[in-house]
């Protein structure tokens, strides 16, 4: 790679960030070059956003330098930013959805005479700056009538239309499926080989091999390492964001290849027998026993969430029909589901988990109080015993049980939501992309739960995008594609590429092939 | 976790620091009063009944404290009720119609009349009933368009802010009737029970019941969970949509009580006066008592002496004989000092500019904290 | 370009322009003894609502950023009596009446602005700094004059005398004129100038647009700046039609406003709809006020019960057309 001899575009050196109580950032340093794609690595709370905020000046450094083409920099604010050439596209497509595609890439920097907006030179400007990420869309449609991935391109657009010399990418691969992140990062490959200087933040460990040319580590608030990334094994960049060493990590996962290969035999628990909504959804026909944790994997969208929701009572089914402890059921919502003895913690903690101001012990015993009703209230004492017996044992970290719940990190969120439901000794607990955006420590602690409530009888169904660790998890796995079930693997056939070989192998023809790039 | 350390300290209760300022607000609007009104923290018994400044001051907050205790649960649920002053109207007008025999005659026919003139104790029973049914059906209203068709409740409850005086027009077709024969009902308003307004009985039964529901049952929890967040309350199990029509239908029924307190007070019903700019000095109170109006935690208590606060404030500018329209000013310019003083952004704008030469750093931090949602 | 005509943006303001029509030929053929279609019932109607079509623009702003204003009605019966008090040599300083006029429409721009500042800068929801706002102006307008005050002016005379003749006794007059003007104002600036095409922005989303380099303080500060400026100029509007001015008058005209833009189209949500639409809102209003006038057997409540009734109807088309189109957005 040149990457290496180019001068470098960027250069972080002993930047510091302190909020009240927290030292966010302690002494980073980061070099990017010309022409590189720079991952930039770490746990939640390693201070990666913290870092972009400084970067993009949302926030200001307490101390430390950034030179940027040489020249230091401290911008003020977002403008300020792209002023000297730093573009930021974030998770969230931050652009305004009724509005035209031309405006959204005109908005702020418009073509005016007089005042006036000329639209047919802002349409031509905005037709210009997506040709150069080959994209040909009808400027004047609004950006809502687009795709997710192609509001993403949009947004990549937009920040380039700046003559950015950096390009922030933070997490921009979250909500895509595996098609629109090949198209992403093709997109990346060549804004780098136009000398675009990119940094970026995923979560997603084969985008950044896959795509980078050198990795910085971050570790609470602190810089670990900065490495090329063929330099760097998986396992090693692992135990660099986690803080053990590597021997740890592989006892860890040969942990989990043992609970994977304890099978049950017991009785069936749910059977789903062409559940669906005819036409749009289904049928699935798919069984779980009792104390069986089966997986749902498919790409984004292919209709896991959609399944959950049926059996939960969110969205009941249309069609087909659905057993629960031999007798037909159709929930009608998650009421009707909780009275049955289902669970489900949902995909979207923060719009439809957690209640972010109540505390961390009115969160817990909320579903149990929901189905003891309005009149037969949890008293005070019971609520706090509750609060504290599954604080310990889930090991959920906060100061006491009266903390409000939105200041709790977010895999403690989600161990609150556990708690929530455990309370109530579901008999089939949904878990819905449960390890999402939660740092590695407290994944592997969630995982050990689902292997702990199983072996205590109860049954789960486990969905996560990460295949692999549907793969690791599951004793049995029921293969989604567009919204219709292609398979079921079962116990020891169970391996992320059998799953990905299902999800790609398509009855009538190879239309979906490129979706497994294993 | 390093983002845990921050919010480490414990704090008072809620309920303690949500009552310090208004109680602190009504303690030295009181102590001005005791220093410039004579006689004002006076109060003596007059033919069997307490009296004196203090005595009004409850007297004539009966009225806004109800409103107040439906809008803190409205609130609560992150809503808003904007229609109870036209629910007050409503109440009050259909009431009054139902003693007038002219009315009762032109509406319901003879068989009313003499029913009226027959069993009146029934018939006054059977309107209270009716009426307070009535509020208690226009707040459902309010709350099917706000939890079915999921409208924004100011939307919701504005259509009824002013439709609904059209209403109570429609109903008493445009007269003003008097509960000048009817003394029962007077009595709901002017009488007095063991020395005290009994309008304040009403009051004190509507807060003990209003009270024990939320607090000894888990009604204040789903509500307040529902406030905070609909969505996964809904998914927690509990029924966010009931919720809500039920807070309305109760801010309705507490209108209606409060209306025919006001009403029955002066005697009259008149469809354009009963309740008018009701709605700011219940949503004063609810604020003022420390419930957020993004929704989630509210304070029954706080709204009480919120209530008492305006009303002592309405009462001090009758002292002082200020107009009652002119009177609306320093309402308005409270509201919103407290809403400023609650407001986050403030205390970081305004208050950190003030500290920013003493301290260093600290206030931009929660700022970031709020801004990184 | 034709299937931009299509375009799902236009649905709610064909909708309304539909229910016009059809209110319009309903009353023609019901009231036609009276000559309902008249050209004079036609210029009626938007001399009827002119102060509420003003007053409807600064809201159509407001609502479209994402916001609601229920001061307008207070501001213009505030504008009546200080124009009204300025103007009298008796109770004021005998001011001209241009002067008058221009020193309320800055009072009320100021006002706007200020409350737009509580709203930006201190993050207070809109309705209850409104509501505050409404209560505070109408207080202020009590304090300067307490009951309805006339204006005599030969300046005013001559306004209310002037106008463009049409055909016999039919005038499109000063307040229809500036109805008019101020639409055609108000579209360009909606659709041509920055600053409207950012308030559809800000409507839109709210923290994008601040991510996009978009002054959320400029807009907000500017949308209720126009909003009170449009309603002290409906209230100017209004002392040319009453030749006096009241502080007690216009009671509920905010929902009035509100109710002609959410019968225009424009989501209460922020960032959809169209100005021309609370034109359109405003002369249905109008018109169903003519229709209950000319029925003659209904009382005038009719016309609060049917100003709600319109609203609800219109709302719960809103809440459809959104349900039957929010299904395409997910992935």
């Amino acid at each position: 790679m040149t990457a290496d001899q180019a001068p470098p575009l960027l250069t972080i050196r002993g930047v510091s960030k302190t909020f009240p109580g927290v030292r966010a950032l302690d002494d980073v340093q980061l070099t990017l070059r010309r022409g590189e794609v720079h991952a930039l690595m770490g746990e939640n709370g390693a201070g990666k956003s913290t870092l972009i905020k400084v970067l993009t000046g949302v926030e200001s450094a307490d101390g430390g330098e950034m030179l940027l083409d040489g020249q230091p920099i401290r911008p003020n604010s977002p403008r300020d930013a792209e002023a000297v050439g730093i573009s930021t596209v974030y998770q969230e497509v931050n652009l305004v959805p009724n509005l035209s595609v031309a405006e959204n890439l005109c908005l702020g920097r418009f073509p005016k005479t007089a005042g006036v907006i000329r639209w047919g030179e802002a349409r031509r400007r905005a037709q210009a700056a997506l040709r150069r990420l080959n994209l040909d869309l009808d400027v004047r449609r609004q950006l809502s009538s687009y795709s997710l991935a192609l509001q993403q391109m949009i947004a990549i657009a937009r920040a380039l239309d700046t003559d950015a010399k950096l390009l922030i990418l933070d997490e921009p691969t979250s909500s895509l499926d595996d098609n629109e992140v090949d198209e992403l990062l093709g997109v990346m490959d060549r804004l780098r080989s136009e000398g675009l200087g990119i940094l970026f933040v995923t979560h997603f460990m084969d985008q950044v091999y896959r795509i980078s040319d050198r990795i910085t580590v971050l570790r609470n608030g602190g810089f670990v390492c900065e490495r090329r990334t063929a330099e760097l094994p998986r396992l090693e960049l692992i135990s660099a964001m986690v803080g053990k060493d590597v021997a740890a990590l592989e006892e860890q996962e040969a942990q989990a290849r043992a609970g994977h290969a304890q099978a049950t035999q017991g009785e069936t628990l749910l059977k789903a027998e062409g559940l669906g909504h005819t036409g749009v959804h289904g049928p699935m026909n798919f069984e779980i026993e009792k104390g069986q944790t089966v997986g749902l994997a498919g790409l984004l969208g292919s209709g896991r969430t959609e399944t959950a929701w049926m059996v939960f009572g969110v969205d009941p089914a249309g069609s087909g029909k659905l057993k629960f402890d031999g007798k037909d059921v159709n929930p009608g919502s998650p009421r009707e589901a909780m009275a049955l003895g289902i669970a489900m913690t949902p995909e979207d903690r923060k719009a439809a988990g957690i209640i972010p101001n109540l505390s961390v012990r009115e969160n817990i015993v909320l579903a149990l109080q929901s189905r003891r009703g309005l009149w037969r209230r949890l008293s005070k004492a019971r609520q706090r015993e509750l609060a504290d017996q599954y604080i310990a044992s889930l090991n959920i970290k906060t100061p006491h049980r009266e903390q409000l719940v939105r200041n709790l990190s977010g895999g403690n969120q989600q161990k609150v939501l556990l708690a929530r439901w455990l309370a109530i000794e579901p008999r089939l607990f949904i878990l819905d992309e449960p390890t999402r955006g939660i740092d590695v420590g407290a994944k592997g602690e969630i995982e050990k739960l689902i292997r702990v409530l199983a072996e205590k009888g109860m049954s789960i169904l486990f969905i996560s995008s990460e295949l692999e660790e549907v793969a690791r998890t599951c004793q049995r796995v029921v293969v989604l594609r567009d919204r219709r079930q292609v398979g079921v693997l079962d116990g020891e056939g169970i391996s992320e590429k059998a799953i990905l070989e299902m999800i790609a192998a398509s009855p009538t023809g190879g239309a979906s092939k490129e979706a497994a790039h294993a | 976790m390093p983002e845990q350390v921050a919010t480490k300290t414990r704090r008072l209760p809620a309920a303690f620091e949500a009552l310090f300022w208004p109680v602190l607000a009504l303690v030295l609007l009181l102590v001005f009063n005791a220093l410039f009104t004579p006689n004002y923290l006076k109060v003596e018994m007059v033919d069997g009944r307490l009296s004196g400044y203090l005595i009004d001051i409850f007297r004539d907050g009966a009225a806004v404290m109800l409103v107040a205790l439906g809008m803190t649960l409205v609130i609560g649920t992150g809503g808003v009720d904007l229609s109870v002053g036209a629910i007050m109207a409503i109440a009050a007008v259909l009431a009054a119609a139902m003693v007038t025999p002219a009315w009762l005659g032109d509406t319901l026919g003879p068989w009313a009349v003499d029913a009226y003139a027959n069993h009146p104790g029934a018939w006054v029973a059977l309107l209270l009933v009716v009426s307070l049914a009535a509020a208690a059906v226009v707040g459902m209203w309010n709350g099917l368009l706000v939890s079915v068709l999921r409208v924004q409740p100011i939307i919701a409850t504005l259509i009824l802010m002013v439709s609904g005086r059209g209403l109570a027009q429609l109903i008493c077709g445009g007269q003003i009737y008097l509960f000048d024969d009817e003394p029962s009902l007077r009595f709901i308003g002017q009488g007095t029970l063991l020395g005290l307004p009994f309008s304040l009985w009403l009051v004190a039964a509507m807060l003990i019941v209003t009270a024990l529901l939320t607090r000894r049952t888990a009604l204040g929890l789903m509500i307040e969970s529902v406030g905070d967040n609909d969505l996964a309350s809904h998914y927690a199990g509990l029924r966010a949509r009931t919720i809500k029509f039920m807070v309305y239908a109760f801010s309705g029924l507490c209108a209606g009580v409060a209306g025919l307190i006001e009403s029955t007070n002066v005697s009259s019903a008149n469809a354009n006066k009963i309740g008018l700019w009701f709605e700011l000095d219940a949503i004063f109170a609810v604020v003022v008592g420390g419930t957020a109006l993004t929704g989630g935690r509210f304070f029954i208590i706080g709204s009480v002496v919120g209530a008492l606060l305006i009303q002592t404030l309405t009462n001090t500018m009758y002292v002082y004989e200020v107009r009652p329209e002119v009177a609306l000013i320093p309402k308005a310019l409270i509201i919103l000092a407290v809403c400023l003083l609650q407001s986050a952004a403030f205390r970081r704008r305004v208050v950190g500019a003030l500290t920013a030469p003493f301290k260093s750093k600290g206030t931009q931090g929660n700022a970031a904290a709020g801004g990184a949602g | 370009m034709i299937a931009a005509l299509f375009d799902r943006k236009y649905i709610p303001i064909a909708a309304t322009l539909a229910v016009l029509i059809l209110l319009f030929v309903f009353g023609a053929v019901r009231y036609d003894d009276r000559n309902f279609a008249s050209l004079y019932n036609i210029v009626g109607l938007f001399r009827g609502g002119a102060v509420v079509g003003v007053a409807a623009i600064g809201a159509t702003f407001i609502i479209l950023s994402g916001g609601i204003d229920l001061s307008v009605g207070s501001v213009i019966a505030f504008t009546t009596i200080f124009v009204a008090t300025l103007v009298s040599p008796e109770v004021g300083p005998g001011w001209h009446p241009a002067l008058a006029i221009a020193a309320a429409l800055g009072v009320g721009t100021v006002f706007g602005v200020m409350q737009g500042c509580f709203i930006h800068f201190f993050a207070l929801p809109p309705f209850l700094v409104t509501l505050a706002g409404m209560f505070l102006v109408r207080g202020l307008a009590f304090v300067i004059h307490e009951q309805s005050l006339g204006i005599t002016h030969d300046f005013y005379t001559s306004m209310q005398m002037a106008g463009v003749p049409l055909s016999r006794g039919v005038l499109l007059t000063v307040p229809v004129m500036v109805l008019l003007a101020c639409y055609a104002l108000a579209i360009f600036g909606a659709s041509m100038l920055k600053f409207g095409r950012e308030v559809y922005a800000v409507g839109g989303d709210e923290a994008s647009a601040r991510l996009m380099g978009i002054s959320l303080a400029r807009v907000k500060l500017g949308v209720y700046g126009l909003g009170g400026l449009t309603g002290a100029l409906a209230g100017v509007l209004a002392t040319v039609d009453m030749g006096s001015g009241n502080p007690a008058e216009f009671i509920g005209y905010e929902l009035d406003a509100i109710a002609a833009v959410v019968i225009g189209g424009t989501l209460l949500t922020g960032g959809v709809g169209l100005v021309i639409g609370s034109l359109l809102g405003t002369l249905i209003i109008g018109l169903i006020r003519l229709m209950i006038d000319n029925e003659g057997t209904l009382s005038t409540w009719w016309t609060n019960i049917s100003t709600g009734l319109l609203l609800f109807l219109f709302i719960l088309m809103q809440t459809l057309v959104v349900k039957f189109t929010a299904g395409k957005g997910r992935g």
